[in-house]
C-alpha cells in the first residue's frame, strides 16, 4: 500500500467517523425544513435573507439576538454544573418561573432606592430559583425521588403557582389577564443607551460563565462533580461528599436559572406574563446536550440557537409562517443532529471493538491505523474533557 | 478532538447559512403610493372568531384603499409566542414600513401604551382600549371599538326566545370592564325578551356566567372552554352564549345536538361562526372592522389623523351593512321565523332607544342594581358612556363572579 493511499484511507475514515454523520444530520434537517417550506410556498433563500437581515445586519438587531442569548447562556451555565455531576435538571423551567415570580414580588410591592431595588429584585430571583432547585436536590438525596421526576413535578407546581398569582392576587385591578400590570420604571433593569441590552445581565452572565469554566476546568470541586458524573457511587466510596455536591450544584444552577427568569420579567417584559419561561429552560438543556457538556462550546451553540430563535418574528411577519413552524424547525435540527451524533458514536465504538479484536487476534490482524490509535486515545481520555 | 471539529462545523454552518444570506438582494422597491399598516392579532388569523374578524377588516382596507398593504402577525400571546414582546413586534412592523399599527386586543393595552411614545411618527390604534379616555395614551395613539353591547343584547334576546328550561349560560373570557359590560348586556337583552316576548317572569330566568380566564383556551393556564360549555349543558342550560374569541360553545352544542339533545348556542365576533354548527346556532353578534379601519387608514395616509376615542354605534338603519356598520347580528337558522321576527322587533326597539326615539328600548336604564345589591342606575336614569364602559360588577340577578378578587 502506498503512502498516498494510506493517507486517503485515513482521511476517509476520519470523515466517516467524525464529520460526515453530523453533516448528514444537518443536511437531513435542512431537507426536512425545505420540504415544509415548499409546502408553505416559501423559498429557502428568502428565509436565509430574512434571518440575516433581521438578526445580524444591523446593530439593534444584533442586540436583540444577544438579549435572547443571555438568559439561555445563563441557564446553560447552571446546567453545565448539574450535567457534569450526572444530574438531569429538567426542573429548570420551574426554576426560571420561580425566579421571575421572586423578582416580581419585589418589583410590584416594594419600593426602594434604585440600586437597592434592583439588587433586592435580583436577589429574590436568584433565591427563589435556587430554593426551587434545592428542593429537587433534597428530594433526590433524602427522598429517593429521581431529579427528573422531581423536576417535572416542580415545573408543574411553579407553572400552576404562577398562573394562580395572575388569576387572583397579582391580577390587574378589578380584572384578570395574561400578565400583571407593568412594573414601575424604578423596578426595571437599566438599559444601554443605544441598544436594548441590560449591562447588569451581561455582567451576571459573564461572571457565571467564567465561574463555571474555572470550576469545571481546574477546581477540585469540578473534579468531584466530574467523578460523580462518571459514577456517583464510586465517587462517594472514594470520599466525595456527593449529597452536599448535589445540593450545591442544584442550588447554583437554580440561582442562575432564577436570575434568567429575573431578566425576563425585569428587562424584557417589564411584567410577569403567563408562561414566563417560554421553553428557554428546555432549549438550554438541548444546547448543553448538543455541546456534549463542553463549557467552551456552550456559548457558540447557544448563540446559534438564539439567532435562529430570534429570527422567528420576521419569518412570521414577512413570510407569514405559522408560529409553531419556527419551533418545529429548531426541533428538527436538534433531533437530526442528536440522532446522527448517536450514529457517529456507534461507528466510533465499532472501530474500537475492531481494534480490540485485532489486538487479541494475533498476527492475522493488520496493525491499527493512526486514526484508530487517535480514536482509542480520545475514548480513554473521557468524553467530558475540555 | 474530532468531536470538537464536528461541533465547530455545526456552529459554523448555522452561522454561515445565515451570514451567506446577506449577499442576496435585500432591497425591494416599494410602490410609491404604497401605504403599509401593521396588524397585531392575539389569536390565529383564521380562528373563526375575534382575530379573523380583524384580519378580514385588514383585507377590506387593502380592497378599498388604493396602495394599502397589510402586514400582520397573529398568535401574539404568552402561550403561542412567549418569546415575543410588544417592543420587538412593533420594531419589526416599523422596519417593514408600517405607518399605522393596529393592536387588536385588550391584552395588549399596557405594552402597546408603553411602546407608542417611542415612535412618535407612527400612529398606534388600540382596539378595545381606553387609553385616550384615561389620558394614558400618548398623542400618537387612538382607541377604536364598536358598541357591541347592542349585539350582545340581541344575542341574549335570541337565547331567551329559545330556552325551554329557563336556564341560559354565558361562556366568559377573562374579567374586565369590557367583558362585564357584555355579560350584563346579554343578561338585560335576555331578561327583556323573556318577559316581553315569552310572557315569563324574568326573575325565574337563570343566567349563569363562568369565566375561563383568557380570550381563548391556553392549556394549563385557563379553564378548558369545551369542558365549561359541556358543564353548562350538563347543568340544564339549554342555550350557551359565547363571550370568548373562539367557537367552542357552538361546536359543543352541535355535538350534543347530534346526540339528540335540545341545545343551542349563540356565537361571538365573527360573521360566519354559525357555519360550525348551523342547526344549533341562534345567531352571532359580530364585528365588521373594515369600514372603521378604512377611515383610520385614510386619515393617517392623508395626514389628517388626530387622536380620538371612537366607540362606534351600529348602523341602525341597516345593521348588517358591510360598508357602514361596525356591529352586526347574523341570525342563525336555528331560529324559527316567528322568533326571528321577534328578534327583529327587539333590534328595532334597541335602535330606537339608542337614538332616543320614543318607544325605544334603552339598554342601560334604571332601576338597575349591581350583583351585591348596590345601586347602578336609579329609577329612570340612563347610563352615561362612562357608566356603561366602567361597570365594576355583574348585575343583580346574574350568577357568577364579578371580579378576580371574589374568586
Amino acid at each position: 500500500m502506498t503512502a498516498f493511499r494510506k493517507i486517503l484511507i485515513q482521511i476517509s475514515r476520519n470523515t466517516v467517523l467524525g464529520i460526515l454523520p453530523l453533516l448528514v444530520g444537518i443536511l437531513v434537517a435542512l431537507a426536512a425544513i425545505l420540504l415544509i417550506l415548499n409546502n408553505e410556498n416559501v423559498e429557502l433563500r428568502a428565509v436565509y435573507d430574512l434571518i440575516y437581515e433581521r438578526t445580524l445586519s444591523l446593530p439593534e438587531n444584533r442586540a436583540n439576538v444577544v438579549d435572547f442569548w443571555l438568559p439561555i447562556l445563563l441557564c446553560c451555565c447552571g446546567l453545565l454544573l448539574t450535567f457534569t455531576a450526572g444530574l438531569w435538571n429538567i426542573g429548570i423551567e420551574g426554576q426560571i418561573t420561580m425566579g421571575a415570580v421572586g423578582a416580581t414580588s419585589i418589583a410590584l410591592f416594594v419600593e426602594l432606592p434604585r440600586n437597592e431595588q434592583i439588587f433586592t429584585e435580583l436577589f429574590m430571583a436568584g433565591a427563589a430559583g435556587g430554593t426551587w432547585a434545592l428542593f429537587t436536590g433534597i428530594m433526590r438525596t433524602r427522598g429517593g425521588v429521581n431529579e427528573i421526576f422531581g423536576g417535572v413535578a416542580m415545573n408543574f407546581l411553579a407553572s400552576s403557582f404562577s398562573s394562580y398569582l395572575l388569576v387572583a392576587p397579582w391580577s390587574p385591578p378589578n380584572a384578570t389577564g395574561s400578565a400583571t400590570v407593568r412594573f414601575p420604571a424604578n423596578a426595571i433593569l437599566p438599559s444601554m443607551d443605544d441598544y436594548r441590552l441590560s449591562p447588569i445581565t451581561i455582567y451576571i452572565t459573564l461572571t457565571a460563565f467564567i465561574f463555571v469554566l474555572l470550576t469545571l476546568s481546574g477546581s477540585r470541586w469540578g473534579l468531584q462533580l466530574r467523578a460523580m458524573g462518571k459514577n456517583e457511587k464510586s465517587a462517594q466510596m472514594l470520599g466525595v461528599p456527593t449529597e452536599r455536591n448535589i445540593w450545591l450544584a442544584m442550588l447554583i444552577c437554580g440561582i442562575m436559572a432564577g436570575l434568567a427568569g429575573g431578566h425576563l420579567v425585569l428587562f424584557r417584559r417589564a411584567n410577569l406574563p403567563a408562561n414566563v419561561s417560554g421553553g428557554i429552560g428546555f432549549l438550554s438543556l438541548l444546547v448543553v446536550l448538543l455541546a456534549s457538556i463542553r463549557v467552551r462550546w456552550v456559548p457558540f451553540v447557544s448563540f446559534a440557537f438564539a439567532l435562529l430563535y430570534s429570527a422567528g418574528l420576521p419569518l412570521r411577519t414577512r413570510l407569514q409562517l405559522d408560529a409553531s413552524l419556527i419551533g418545529i424547525f429548531l426541533g428538527i435540527l436538534v433531533f437530526c443532529v442528536l440522532i446522527f451524533d448517536g450514529v457517529r458514536q456507534r461507528l466510533k465504538e465499532r472501530v474500537e471493538q475492531r481494534k480490540l479484536l485485532a489486538a487479541s487476534g494475533g498476527e492475522k490482524s493488520p496493525p491499527p491505523s493512526t486514526v484508530e490509535i487517535q480514536i482509542g486515545q480520545e475514548a480513554s481520555s473521557g468524553s467530558g474533557s475540555n | 478532538m474530532r468531536k470538537r471539529y464536528s461541533l465547530a462545523l455545526i456552529v459554523v454552518l448555522l452561522v454561515a447559512l445565515v451570514m451567506g444570506a446577506g449577499f442576496a438582494n435585500q432591497s425591494k422597491a416599494k410602490a410609491q403610493d404604497e401605504f403599509v399598516f401593521g396588524m397585531i392579532l392575539v389569536g390565529p388569523h383564521d380562528d373563526n372568531g375575534w382575530s379573523e374578524a380583524h384580519y378580514n377588516g385588514g383585507l377590506y382596507v387593502e380592497e378599498h384603499v388604493e396602495g394599502a398593504k397589510m402586514i400582520w402577525i397573529d398568535k401574539v400571546n404568552p402561550a403561542d409566542s412567549p418569546e415575543l414582546t410588544m417592543d420587538l413586534v412593533v420594531e419589526d412592523l416599523v422596519s417593514q414600513g408600517a405607518k399605522l399599527i393596529i393592536a387588536t386586543s385588550d391584552d395588549f393595552k399596557a405594552d402597546f401604551t408603553a411602546v407608542a411614545p417611542n415612535y412618535p411618527d407612527i400612529v398606534f390604534l388600540h382596539v378595545s382600549g381606553d387609553g385616550v379616555w384615561t389620558g394614558e395614551a400618548s398623542e400618537n395613539m387612538g382607541n377604536l371599538f364598536g358598541q357591541m353591547q347592542y349585539g350582545k343584547a340581541i344575542a341574549g334576546c335570541a337565547a331567551a326566545l329559545k330556552t325551554e328550561t329557563g336556564k341560559i349560560a354565558y361562556l366568559g373570557p377573562l374579567i374586565n370592564n369590557e367583558t362585564r359590560l357584555f355579560a350584563n348586556a346579554v343578561y338585560l337583552g335576555a331578561k327583556y325578551c323573556y318577559e316581553h316576548y315569552r310572557g315569563m317572569d324574568p326573575a325565574t330566568l337563570q343566567f349563569t356566567v363562568n369565566w375561563i380566564g383568557f380570550w381563548f383556551s391556553i392549556p394549563g393556564v385557563t379553564l378548558d372552554p369545551t369542558e365549561v360549555a359541556n358543564a353548562f349543558f350538563n347543568d340544564g342550560n339549554d342555550v350557551v352564549l359565547s363571550g370568548i374569541d373562539t367557537t367552542e360553545a357552538t361546536v359543543v352544542a352541535g355535538q350534543r345536538s347530534a346526540e339528540g339533545e335540545r341545545v343551542f348556542s349563540v356565537g361571538y365576533d365573527y360573521i360566519d361562526t354559525c357555519a360550525e354548527a348551523p342547526s344549533v346556532c341562534l345567531g352571532v353578534p359580530y364585528y365588521n372592522w373594515g369600514p372603521a379601519y378604512v377611515t383610520t387608514v385614510n386619515a393617517v395616509k392623508d395626514g389628517t389623523w388626530t387622536q380620538s376615542f371612537d366607540w362606534l354605534e351600529p348602523d341602525w338603519s341597516d345593521l348588517n351593512n358591510p360598508d357602514t356598520s361596525i356591529i352586526g347580528f347574523a341570525k342563525g337558522t336555528a331560529l324559527t321565523e316567528e322568533e326571528a321576527a321577534m328578534l327583529d322587533e327587539y333590534t328595532a326597539a334597541l335602535g330606537a332607544g339608542a337614538k332616543g326615539e320614543e318607544g325605544g328600548v334603552v339598554l342601560f336604564q334604571g332601576p338597575l342594581n349591581y350583583q351585591d345589591g348596590s345601586t347602578y342606575l336609579e329609577d329612570g336614569e340612563v347610563a352615561t358612556p362612562e357608566k356603561v364602559w366602567y361597570m365594576p360588577q355583574l348585575l343583580e340577578g346574574m350568577i357568577g363572579e364579578s371580579s378576580a378578587e371574589s374568586e
